[in-house]
């Protein structure tokens, strides 16, 4: 066949020199293509390249994923990676525009929300006005894991975009010193991470961060993962400009339990006893540089304690629900509110707003209709901050 | 291959094929499904080769170290499984073993007991029936989970239902229908056909999966002319690897992310992004299956066996016709052979002939109808076939009608450029959206989706 003739017809008959020569070259590329990426370490200037907010629109909230193949969407690490996907990059900051920026948990991503149901839509759509006369637009730049030293990632990233308000939505679970290097997005930033901890000095053991990587991992063989999930989600973008789609949203789900055993007990954290949750277990010197982060760049913040589930079924008088044990809790409230007032943070505690039978898969998420009241209340509160 | 003396390479090649089968048919695991069906394969293709080898055949040696062979295989694959170990299945199997073996002999008797060729063409033509009754049964998804659950006793004890994947079978029955059906137009004649050769012809493993479909008499020469790997054969056949496995994995599985799907069309808006998930679906399957072929017909090249091309540029075809002269070729080779042509013929030859174009639209719909339900016997198979008939049909009578005004469209250099690449334009789509009905699951929702893709429905 004629589009073979190249290979099979070549001008001079294929010799075993021609084959070691090939085998040889080979062999030289692999490692010459992999010293030049060692040296040049292009992986961060990859993660810019994007076709989020260029050839399709950016997505309304960041890559995030548990099943990609069914929702188009893609959870990557990189913290440049899932920036560039976010539409807040690409939109130009408008003459009449107060932009607020939503950090937080699963909650604020939206799980088991559409894009229009989340807080930021919510938002968006009641046309909240300053009494300047700006216009309320929110980003959400909710990721879906609870830990406070993520937001504190995505906030440094998140301060060259020009915000004139934070809003940061907290809970007890993101709070434990203990496992905030643990998660797989602190990890993967992680010299990004070991910088923002020197800098606000905060109180982590960074030798529980990986090493930095070594000349193998470095390599393009060693990086090939990475690369691959920037290149699926570049795809999975001409999936999110067809459908607006990026999270399966299922009409039955688990609702939280509402009976618990009779146990006073943190879930995974058998060290803390009854009644032995101090403040030096929770990581209030994140929420305060990054609180004073933003006020370096004359960004206020307001910080949110997030609504949680709370069952009313067996034992619901030792717990909340199957996170939190009601000491625990009423202690973190406690010592949360009295950070609040040695700081003079603002502060609003919605922990009780949503109604129980209004949660939807785990004690921090609610439904579509209770997320916009929480925004609602919200609002004035954001608007404040313009004063 | 090359490690093997080249008097022992067809054996080698017949080993490395049973391996293989065993090794592909079990992937993810050895089940006692996964050993019958290999036994089932090995025992149809020693049917077959029985019915077709000549009656006044001498068995060599090579085929009696074929058979120990082959039976070995199948009796190594049992005890490896443990099922050798139970002595219901021990018993069964050395009752029915004899029961298997004379009943080919006996149903070989029964057809040749005058010994003539005629006896032989008849029980060539009850196999052919019996191929095609096992192709339904396992093409049928209904009949595929009765059999699946019926025949693994794995999937018995533990109650659970069988996905029955019979993997390669629509090219084991092809290629064993070719072979009774050249046997009976005696066109085997000039072949030489051991038992061993014709094994490894059924089921070789570089095209054991995804074809393409040779015809024996063209594979089995090469088999007795295996030279030792020299540079040519490396270089074409790892550039084939190399390309195919470009194609597949990087190309088609990335296209495959958001090509059409169920999923994917039940959460998009707008026509523009139906065409896009279309188009990639176009590409998407193209890249994937010639992909495949790539891999096969380089593997076949480091074995020093040149199978046939299956892919050549169809896309960039100006009609449905040559379309499918370059896709999937030796599928429609198969069918324009053993099917398309013997059809024609038959209404041709009628004393009371029907008129021309009913001969032409028969033909083509039901070639191209079977051609879809080779792929599954599915609603959505049938009408992905009979949208390529139509188009065939209608190519045909557009082409007898219209010679004089191509010729004038023809004579100009830029008026036939632009007809070519209109015509490409047009081809393309239109077999863009006969994909519709391939990928997706039923009727439904592909008159939903085509209906979308024109800016209707909901």
């Amino acid at each position: 066949m004629a589009r073979w003739d190249w290979l099979v017809k070549p001008e001079q008959p294929y010799t075993r020199g021609f084959v070691v020569r090939v085998l040889i070259k080979v062999i030289l590329l692999f490692v010459l293509i992999n010293l030049v990426y060692l040296v040049v370490q292009p992986l961060p200037m990859i993660n810019q390249l994007t076709i989020y907010n260029t050839i399709v629109p950016g997505r309304e909230r960041f890559p995030y994923a548990d099943n990609p193949t069914e929702v188009y969407n893609l959870s990557i690490g990189n913290i440049d990676g899932i920036f560039s996907a976010h539409r807040l990059v690409g939109d130009a900051i408008r003459d009449d525009e107060f932009r607020v920026l939503l950090l937080g948990d699963s909650g604020v991503w939206g799980w088991l929300l559409d894009n229009d149901q989340t807080f930021d839509a919510c938002l968006n759509r009641g046309e909240f006005q300053t009494s300047a006369g700006y216009n309320l637009f929110a980003y959400n730049l909710g990721y879906p894991i609870t830990n406070v030293l993520k937001d504190i990632l995505i906030l440094q990233e998140a301060l060259q975009y020009d915000p004139d308000a934070i809003v940061w939505f907290t809970t007890l679970e993101g709070m434990y010193d203990d496992d905030q290097l643990a998660h797989p997005i602190i990890q993967a930033n992680r010299e990004d991470v070991r910088r923002l901890i020197d800098e606000n000095s905060l109180s982590f053991d960074v030798s529980q961060l990986p090493q930095t990587p070594n000349i193998l991992e470095r390599t393009l063989v060693g990086q090939r993962r990475a690369l691959a999930d920037w290149f699926r989600l570049q795809f999975y973008g001409l999936a999110w400009s067809m459908t607006d789609y990026d999270h399966t949203n299922p009409r039955f789900f688990r609702s939280p339990v509402q009976n618990f055993p009779p146990s006073e007990g943190i879930p995974n954290r058998g060290d803390i006893e009854v009644g032995g949750l101090t403040a030096d277990l929770l990581a209030f010197d994140v929420l305060e540089a990054g609180i004073a982060m933003a006020s370096n760049n004359d960004v206020p913040v307001l910080l949110v304690n997030e609504p949680i589930f709370r069952g009313q079924g067996a034992n619901s008088d030792l717990r909340y629900n199957d996170l939190y044990p009601r000491w625990a809790y009423d202690a973190y409230r406690q010592m949360l509110s009295e950070q609040v007032s040695e700081n003079g943070w603002s502060y609003v505690d919605l922990w009780d707003f949503v109604p129980p039978e209004r949660f939807t898969d785990f004690p921090l998420h609610y439904d579509a209709e209770y997320t916009c009241r929480v925004a609602e209340t919200l609002a004035p509160e954001i608007l404040s901050l313009a004063d | 291959m090359w490690l093997v003396p080249p008097q022992h390479r067809p054996f080698g090649l017949f080993l490395g094929s049973v391996a293989g089968i065993i090794w592909i048919l079990s992937d993810g695991g050895l089940t006692s499904l996964d050993a019958l069906l290999v036994t089932m394969t090995l025992l149809m293709i020693g049917a077959v080769w029985w019915i077709i080898r000549p009656v006044d055949y001498v068995w060599t040696d090579n085929d009696y170290l074929t058979s120990i062979l082959g039976l070995g295989s199948i009796a190594v694959l049992w005890v490896s499984l443990g099922v050798l170990q139970d002595d219901d299945l021990l018993n069964l199997l050395i009752f029915a073993s004899p029961v298997v073996i004379g009943g080919v002999i006996a149903i070989r008797g029964l057809f040749t007991q005058d010994n003539t060729q005629q006896s032989l063409m008849s029980l060539a033509q009850f196999s052919v029936v019996v191929i095609i009754i096992i192709l339904v049964a396992i093409k049928v998804p209904q009949l595929a989970d009765f059999f699946g659950y019926a025949l693994d006793w794995d999937a018995q004890s533990l109650s659970t239902a069988s996905p029955f994947l019979w993997l390669g079978f629509s090219y084991i029955a092809f290629r064993l229908m070719a072979l009774l059906f050249d046997f009976r137009a005696g066109r085997l004649s000039k072949t030489n056909l051991s038992l061993r050769d014709t094994i490894t012809y059924v089921i070789f493993f570089p095209a054991f999966t995804a074809g393409p479909i040779d015809r024996a008499q063209r594979f089995l020469p090469e088999i007795a002319q295996t030279k030792p790997l020299d540079a040519s054969r490396m270089v074409e056949g790892t550039t084939r690897i190399a390309v195919g496995v470009f194609k597949k994995f990087v190309i088609a599985d990335s296209l495959a992310l958001i090509a059409m799907s169920p999923q994917l069309i039940e959460v998009t808006d707008g026509a523009g992004g139906f065409w896009l998930m279309l188009y990639l679906y176009a590409f998407q399957i193209f890249f994937d299956f010639s992909g495949y072929s790539d891999v096969a017909i380089g593997l076949g090249r480091l074995y020093g066996i040149t199978l046939p091309e299956n892919f050549d540029r169809p896309y960039l075809q100006p009609n449905v016709q040559q379309f499918w002269q370059r896709w999937h070729i030796t599928l429609s080779t198969w069918f324009r052979v053993y099917y398309f042509t013997p059809l024609s013929r038959f209404f041709i030859t009628r004393k009371r002939k029907p008129p021309n174009f009913v001969i032409i639209l028969v033909a083509q719909l039901t070639t191209m109808g079977l051609i879809g339900l080779w792929h599954g016997i599915t609603w959505n198979f049938l009408l992905w076939g009979l949208w390529h008939g139509l188009g065939l049909f209608a190519h045909k009578m557009l082409a007898d009608n219209t010679r004089g005004w191509t010729k004038r469209v023809n004579a100009r250099v830029w008026s036939r450029r632009l007809m070519y690449w209109g015509s490409v334009f047009v081809t393309f789509n239109f077999v863009a959206l006969g994909w519709v009905f391939f990928a997706l699951p039923n009727v439904d929702s592909s008159l939903n989706m085509l209906a979308r893709l024109f800016g209707f429905g909901g």
